[in-house]
């Protein structure tokens, strides 16, 4: 063959190519419509939750921006850095001593002369509403606090001026300056090291989820494709001819997902549904910011999605090789199963030793559970061919269905398999879901009503109402070095909060009353004998905040993940039921009745479903008591939840068999056959 | 007076979104132990007269009446009852099940009308034997030929020994000698319990074995 004849080939068989590639039927639309969709997703949900993430980097980096470089027993500006949680929320107050040595503050605002005060827009507002913030922020107002310096819109920020004899007091500290690098002097919500923890897991537990989803658009499309173009291979087109134009079928798709999933990205943080679901308000998000990073993450998925387009057909005899039934799995995909469960295992043991010297969980230790999980979901997942394949024999038996069911299982193990890994999966990133999301959100048990000492130094009790009177009096002394208030107790309905206060040498566990509070013995503080503010408190919202966050990651990164799975599961039964189709038309039309074969169906789901899932159960429910006891508690175990490990996969089996057998097609709709 | 064992009245046709009907006001009578040939040229509508006899698609008028009980009166189910316990079907297109041995495709059409599993596939064994197809019996169609898959398809229509068999093309795809081979089996059913049969084909020698044969032309009897 010549030059220009292999031109003239491979021009004739691209022309073929594109007219066969571009869907012409509803189906064959909406086939590659759940590409488009798919990957539009995909970048959809990681530009959104990047957005978030780059949000939550910038208020880091705004702390940072504010934290007094401290500096030890030099001579210089002395500055006192307080937190105070009010009725109007968190109040930042910087105690400014005299400007020794030119200290330039964060945002270049000028140092506050004694008796004036630099309020941010926030704080000044909530001044006017609340006494308290009013008396902590006392003051001629010199400015405003510049949006560089605040870490929300309306965050409550006061650098108060000071002189010489006050600023003497105890909780002065000097600084030479301010930008320290690592956050210092905050009542801190989140370390850089969590969010950035926090930030890699709820990538790689999205991005799990985001892959499956992927993959199984990519395999329907795939299939589609090759339906469509396995003429071709027929009609003389090399296989290069063919695969490009699989290739190019799939990348187009994926382009048009990629501008569709910017759009929405883009949409999702115009209109502001990011900024408050954490339960924060933040400055509005910028997809700008993480602009780069979801180009990349398109181009990436725009390859992927092309090279496994051109992946799936093989050559020759592209319409029948599908028929014969596929080999035999391997054992070696046991292996992956295999080690995560003794990794699991072994993480579970290690954390049992270290529970009785001391800490129990460690980050490190954590990570490696995590890491001992997903490699035990994606073993799942992998071996379950292997355990369909087991199962077959067992169905086999129990009649003509039985064969039947057994036999369809068997063809296409792989496809097959695909449904009981991924409800696999979905359980088990269910499962951490829940788990975590109970774990940061659980009550923290606190004392009981009775046993609340509020103890401060020096103090009578006249009249009992007074409490809240006493403790923003003393939260506001000068004396104050530091308050760190823990969380609210929900048991305590009446008590606002409870906190750690530190007040010279002392440190003092603190109750907060709510504004409804009278049982509770109230104290009077005085430290000339009269209290010098009356104000109610709240509880402090740092440790809530921390909390929100970490809820926040959990519904972003595992609940996508459930999300992206429940797709790549549906999307996988549908696949399923395509490669039936055949089969499915000649059993009815040789009489077998649509009850019999949507019947014939649940159970073929079910042989698919539930093998894996109830391996997976049952090997949790060997680590169930490990983990319990690493954890130092029983909380929530016992019969139950063994119960709910068995049941969760037969449910959810159950559920993907029902739609099968709902969506059994009738006997007449014989066109089917030519397509 | 005999009961027919496939009789159509007026029966009609139209597949969905198509103008002409594909079959139209067809009158047809097939008596127990009859062989019938229904010829003509192709898209004449011979198949869709046999998937109209074999209960798949419903008249859109007129009546099929399969042993007496009018078929396309019933509701799906009772159809489906029917056909697989008194009718076996050969399709123009084999319509085997991809995912079962041609063993188990023959075994399960005996089941599924009534046989007992062990009988079924006895009897199975023993068709696919006779039509020269035995050593392949435990593979799939997609790894047989054009032609076994066929005879695998006429062994499956009549394992059960039904009392009318429909056969669309039974010979199409085969060489003379196992055209031969598939009609005597078709035949032995025929003799064995007096099967009906309504063959649809286009091969001289299947009408030259038939009693009688019928001409479609356009969906209509020609006479
Ligand atoms: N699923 C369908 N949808 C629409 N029209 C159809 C369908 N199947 C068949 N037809 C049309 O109905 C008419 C009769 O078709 P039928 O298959 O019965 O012909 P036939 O006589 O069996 O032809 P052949 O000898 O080629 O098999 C034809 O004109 C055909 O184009
Ligand atoms: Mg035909």
């Amino acid at each position: 063959m010549t030059r220009r004849d292999r031109v003239r080939e491979s021009l004739i068989g691209w022309r073929l190519a594109s007219r066969l590639a571009v869907p012409r039927s509803r189906k064959g639309l909406a086939e590659a419509l759940v590409t488009v969709l798919a990957v539009a997703l995909v970048i959809a949900a990681f530009g959104w939750s990047w957005g978030l993430g780059a949000q939550l980097s910038e208020r880091q980096a705004v702390l940072e921006r504010r934290s007094p470089v401290w500096v030890e027993g030099e001579a210089g500006s002395l500055v006192s850095l307080d937190t105070y949680v009010t009725l109007s929320g968190e109040l930042t107050v910087y105690r400014l001593g005299p400007n020794v040595g030119g200290v330039d503050l964060p945002g270049s605002m000028a140092w506050p002369e004694p008796g004036s005060v630099i309020l941010s827009p926030g704080a000044r507002a909530a001044r006017s509403s609340d006494q308290y913030v009013d008396a902590l922020t006392r003051g001629e107002q010199a400015g405003t606090v510049p949006d560089l310096v605040l870490r929300e819109p309306a965050e409550m920020v006061a650098f108060v001026g000071e002189d010489t004899a006050d600023a003497a007091g105890p909780g002065y500290r000097t600084v030479s300056g301010f930008g320290a690098p690592s956050v210092t002097g905050f009542v801190e919500d989140v370390t850089p090291a969590q969010a950035r923890g926090w930030g890699l897991v709820l990538t790689v537990v999205l991005g799990a989820g985001a892959l499956s989803t992927l993959a199984a658009a990519g395999r329907l499309g795939g299939a589609a494709r090759e339906r469509r173009l396995a003429v071709l291979d027929l009609m003389g087109c090399s296989s290069p001819t063919i695969r490009g134009a699989m290739m190019i079928t799939a990348a187009v798709q994926a382009l048009a997902g990629v501008a569709v999933g910017l759009a929405v990205a883009v949409f999702l943080t115009a209109v502001g549904w990011g900024p408050h679901l954490l339960g924060v308000r933040y400055w509005p998000v910028r997809v700008g910011s993480v602009l780069p990073q979801l180009l990349i993450l398109g181009a990436v998925v725009v390859a992927l999605m092309a090279v496994w387009g051109a992946a799936l057909p093989g050559t020759g005899a592209l319409g029948t090789r599908r028929r014969a039934p596929e080999g035999r799995p391997s054992y070696v995909r046991l292996v992956p199963l295999g080690v995560g469960s003794v990794w699991l295992a072994s993480v579970a043991a290690v954390t049992v030793r270290t529970r009785e010297t001391g800490p129990g969980w460690t980050e490190a230790l954590l990570y490696l559970f995590v890491g001992a999980v997903c490699l035990v979901g994606l073993g799942l997942v992998w071996a379950s061919p292997v355990l369909v394949r087991a199962a077959a024999p067992l169905v086999s038996r129990a009649g003509a269905d039985g064969l039947v069911v057994a036999s369809r299982a068997v063809h296409f193990v792989r496809g097959t398999a695909r449904i009981g890994g991924g409800l696999c999966v979905l359980i088990l990133s269910g499962a951490v879901c829940l788990g975590l999301f109970a774990a940061v959100m659980g009550p923290e048990r606190g004392s009981g009503r009775g046993e609340v000492a509020v103890v401060l130094p020096g103090l009578s009790v006249s009249p009992r109402s007074e409490v809240s009177r006493a403790l923003a009096a003393a939260m506001s002394s000068p004396n104050l070095a530091g308050a760190t208030a823990l969380r609210g107790s929900g048991e305590l309905e009446d008590i606002a909060g409870l906190g750690d206060l530190r007040l010279g040498d002392q440190e003092y566990r603190v109750l907060m009353a709510g504004p409804g509070a009278t049982e509770i013995a109230a104290m009077t503080v005085s430290a000339n004998g009269q209290p010098t503010v009356a104000a109610p408190l709240t509880f402090n919202a740092a440790g809530e905040h921390v909390r929100l966050l970490l809820a926040g990651s959990v519904v972003v990164g595992a609940g996508g993940c459930v999300a992206f799975i429940v797709i790549a599961l549906v999307l996988a039964m549908v696949t399923l039921q395509q490669q039936h189709v055949h089969a499915d038309q000649a059993l009815l039309h040789l009489g077998m009745s649509r009850f019999r074969l949507g019947r014939l169906r649940a159970a073929e789901v079910s042989v698919a479903g539930l093998p894996a899932p109830l391996l997976a159960a049952l090997a949790g429910m060997a680590a169930a008591p490990l983990i319990e006891t690493a954890n130092g508690e029983s909380a929530g175990s016992g019969p139950w939840s063994y119960v709910w490990l068995l049941a969760v996969p037969v449910a959810a089996s159950l559920l993907l068999a029902g739609v099968a057998w709902l969506t059994v097609p009738s006997a007449d709709r014989i066109e089917v056959r030519r397509d | 007076m005999t009961v027919a064992a496939l009789e159509l009245a007026q029966a009609s046709y139209s597949y969905p979104r198509q103008e002409a009907p594909a079959v139209d006001r067809v009158d047809l009578v097939v008596e127990p132990g009859e062989r019938v040939a229904l010829v003509g040229p192709s898209g004449c509508g011979k198949s869709t007269v046999l998937l109209l006899a074999a209960g798949i698609l419903v008249p859109s008028a007129g009546l099929v009446a399969v042993g007496g009980v009018t078929v396309s009166g019933l509701d799906a189910a009772k159809r489906s009852r029917h056909r697989r316990e008194s009718m076996g079907v050969v399709f123009q297109f084999g319509e085997l099940v991809a995912e079962l041995t041609l063993l188990d495709n023959v075994a399960l059409a005996g089941e599924l009308s009534g046989i007992r599993r062990r009988q079924a596939r006895a009897v199975a064994r023993e068709s696919l034997d006779r039509l020269g197809i035995g050593e392949l019996a435990n593979r799939y169609p997609g790894q047989v030929s054009g032609g076994q898959a066929q005879r695998c398809a006429v062994a499956r229509a009549t394992v059960h020994r039904p009392a009318l068999l429909l056969a669309d093309e039974p010979t199409g795809a085969v060489d003379r000698a196992n055209g031969t081979v598939i009609l005597d089996e078709l035949d032995r059913s025929v003799l064995e319990v007096g099967t009906a049969m309504l063959i649809a084909t286009h091969d001289p020698d299947v009408v030259s074995r038939c009693d009688r044969q019928l001409v479609l032309r356009d969906g209509r009897i020609s006479p």
